[in-house]
């Protein structure tokens, strides 16, 4: 064990098995847990909340963590990752502490990674095993579960909300609030502003285009779910109607529990959900109350 | 005051009532106004040009400045902001100090924001109260005004023009030379590669869809001058001329201000103005044909 030579000792308790490169700055409250190794040029900052680094974590090089900030065990972070800084709110008071960062297990932070801390009551909760590639972004109070990946690039805004193994592709960007369900798939340079129901796909801007077959079968679900769902995509998008005017339909099948999971996304919506593309539907307007009908895709010739 | 022992001495003017952490790297031609923080790993290089650095400024951690760049008062610097260095164009010789960055007062850098030098005989200008989200850029010889905001992820090229109040979204990228009239918003994870006039909203690549009734009205602006714009929109797009086209038909009433922005705007542009969607005017002759 060797504790960093510069930066105040005050309240830095190193584990003897870790190892803290003499390049490292450790300030204010940290706290580094068994077999971590924190690299050259890392930026530990304890100083604004306390920072506390699970077991086996590694920071690469030229990391930065700024407390308050919890990290479980078995994390990775690369050079220029940056956790907990303050909240890119206009209206925030960035002296201000706040709720801070929570992050779970065996997570990757790839180059330039940078998660903001929570503003709210609740911090900002990352699950285990994500992966976040170069320069992707969670923004506050956001909330990532288990087994999520991010592409390079990409941005989440505040208060985003991402149910277990989403997959994201690289340069896609989520409007604050927009929700993704769980085993749903986002392309290279989609996104959406509203939510993207469980195990569909998003390809283009707001757009659910198919069902994540690849997705479920790794999941192991059985045929008959797979059916479900591929029901349920059909009865959103497929009909010629809204999404919100589908629910009784569903409702009607509420007893089989993946349309019932389904039924519990949509009424958790506060931003409506992705619209379908080609055939009967490409019209959102029923999900959200007064939006314009003067869309983009509204005014394609039929 | 404390002066870190790595760095030279020649040329540092730190204030008295400055801190700068001693693991900061200060070099150069470095000037430190009153109160400003200079934190842990940070390197403010006045090697190649000086650095000068207002009062009240905060660099946060790890962020690098590099010379000849002026800061003025309040600016807040995240770890791995980058502001001067070289631009971005095979042309220019890394190593000359060109003009410079000049920086205003009140400027929010968040993590991995970078903006370059210009390379012309002007400096890559920021005015003041603009928030960088993480990972934006700023390319060379670009001009920004006052009160904007730029999204994560939005890259604006070299050359740029940012008139104040503009609002750009998440992942967008501005091409070079594009201007951006005043209060103008661009939505996220799209391009622009023609101009946007002023309080206009464009939605997709190249494409206008409203006005920012939104911006008008945080700015202030009365009726007058929001039914103006309108106007102006709908002339623009709904006539069934081209932009260019629907210049004289602006001049209707260019003794208002809103309208004698627009024009002036307008018929400064080099690279045209944006397109309009849907009913009639898509900005083309052929929509006009088509009424």
């Amino acid at each position: 064990m060797q504790a960093s030579p510069i930066g105040t000792p005050r309240g830095i308790r190193i584990h003897p098995s870790a190892t803290v490169h003499p390049g490292a700055i450790l300030d204010g409250d940290v706290d580094v847990g068994p077999g971590c190794t924190i690299g050259p040029g890392c930026l530990v900052l304890g100083t604004a909340g306390p920072v506390s680094i699970g077991a086996d974590c590694t920071l690469v090089a030229n990391v930065t963590l700024n407390g308050p900030l919890a990290l479980g065990s078995g994390n990775v972070l690369y050079p220029n990752a940056c956790l907990g800084f303050a909240p890119q709110d206009l209206g925030f008071d960035s002296s201000k502490g706040g709720s801070g960062c929570v992050i779970g297990d065996r997570n990757v932070f790839r180059e330039g990674a940078t998660v903001h801390r929570g503003k709210t009551a609740e911090p900002t909760r990352i699950g285990s095993s994500t992966h976040w590639m170069a320069n992707s972004h969670l923004g506050h109070d956001g909330e990532v579960s288990d087994g999520c990946t991010i592409g390079a690039g990409s941005v989440l805004g505040g208060h985003v909300h991402l149910e277990r193994d989403v997959t994201v592709g690289a340069m896609s960007a989520m409007h604050q609030f927009a929700r993704a369900g769980h085993g749903s798939v986002v392309a290279d340079t989609a996104g959406f502003t509203t939510g993207l129901p469980p195990w569909f796909v998003c390809t283009s801007i707001n757009a659910a285009t198919s069902v994540n077959l690849d997705g479920l079968h790794k999941a192991g679900a059985t045929d008959r779910m797979v059916a479900s769902v591929q029901w349920v995509f059909d009865a959103l998008y497929r009909e010629d109607r809204t999404p919100q005017q589908a629910i009784p339909s569903l409702e009607e099948r509420r007893e089989d529990e993946v349309v019932a999971d389904y039924l519990r996304f949509l009424s958790a919506s506060t931003r409506g959900i992705c619209h379908g593309v080609g055939r009967a539907n490409r019209d959102d307007r029923a999900n959200v109350p007064g939006a314009s009908a003067a869309r983009v895709g509204n005014t394609l010739p039929a | 005051m404390s002066l870190t022992a790595r760095s030279s001495p020649s040329g540092t003017r730190i204030h008295p009532s400055a801190t700068v952490h001693p693991t900061a790297i200060v070099e150069g031609d470095v000037e430190i106004g009153p109160d400003t923080v200079v934190g842990p790993g940070c390197m403010v290089l006045g090697t190649v040009g000086p650095v000068r650095i207002g009062a009240g400024c905060s660099l946060v951690a790890r962020a690098v400045l590099n010379g000849p760049i002026s800061l003025g008062d309040g600016n807040v610097l995240y770890p791995n902001t980058c502001l001067g260095f070289a631009p971005q164009d095979l042309g220019v010789d890394p190593n000359a100090a060109g003009p410079g960055c000049v920086i205003g007062h009140r400027n929010v850098f968040r993590e991995g924001a970078t903006v370059h030098r210009g390379k012309s005989d002007r400096p890559t200008r920021v005015g003041d109260s603009n928030y960088w989200m993480t990972n934006t850029h700023l390319g060379h010889d670009g001009t920004v005004g006052s009160n904007c905001i730029f999204a994560s992820g939005c890259v604006l090229a070299g050359h740029v023009e940012v008139q104040d109040r503009v609002i750009i979204g998440g992942l967008t990228a501005i091409h070079q030379f594009v201007r951006l009239g005043r209060g103008s918003f661009v939505s996220g994870a799209i391009g622009l590669g023609l101009d946007l006039p002023p309080w206009f909203t464009a939605t997709a690549n190249n494409l206008v869809a409203s006005i920012n009734l939104v911006g008008l009205r945080r700015s202030g602006a009365g009726r007058e001058a929001v039914d103006a714009v309108r106007w102006a929109f709908k002339t623009i797009y709904r006539s069934g001329a081209t932009p260019q086209q629907a210049i004289p038909l602006l001049e209707e009433r260019i003794a208002e201000p809103a309208i004698a922005e627009c024009v002036a705007f307008m018929r400064a542009t080099t690279r045209g103005i944006c397109h309009g969607v849907g009913r009639t005017g898509r900005g083309t002759a052929a929509a006009a044909a088509d009424e």
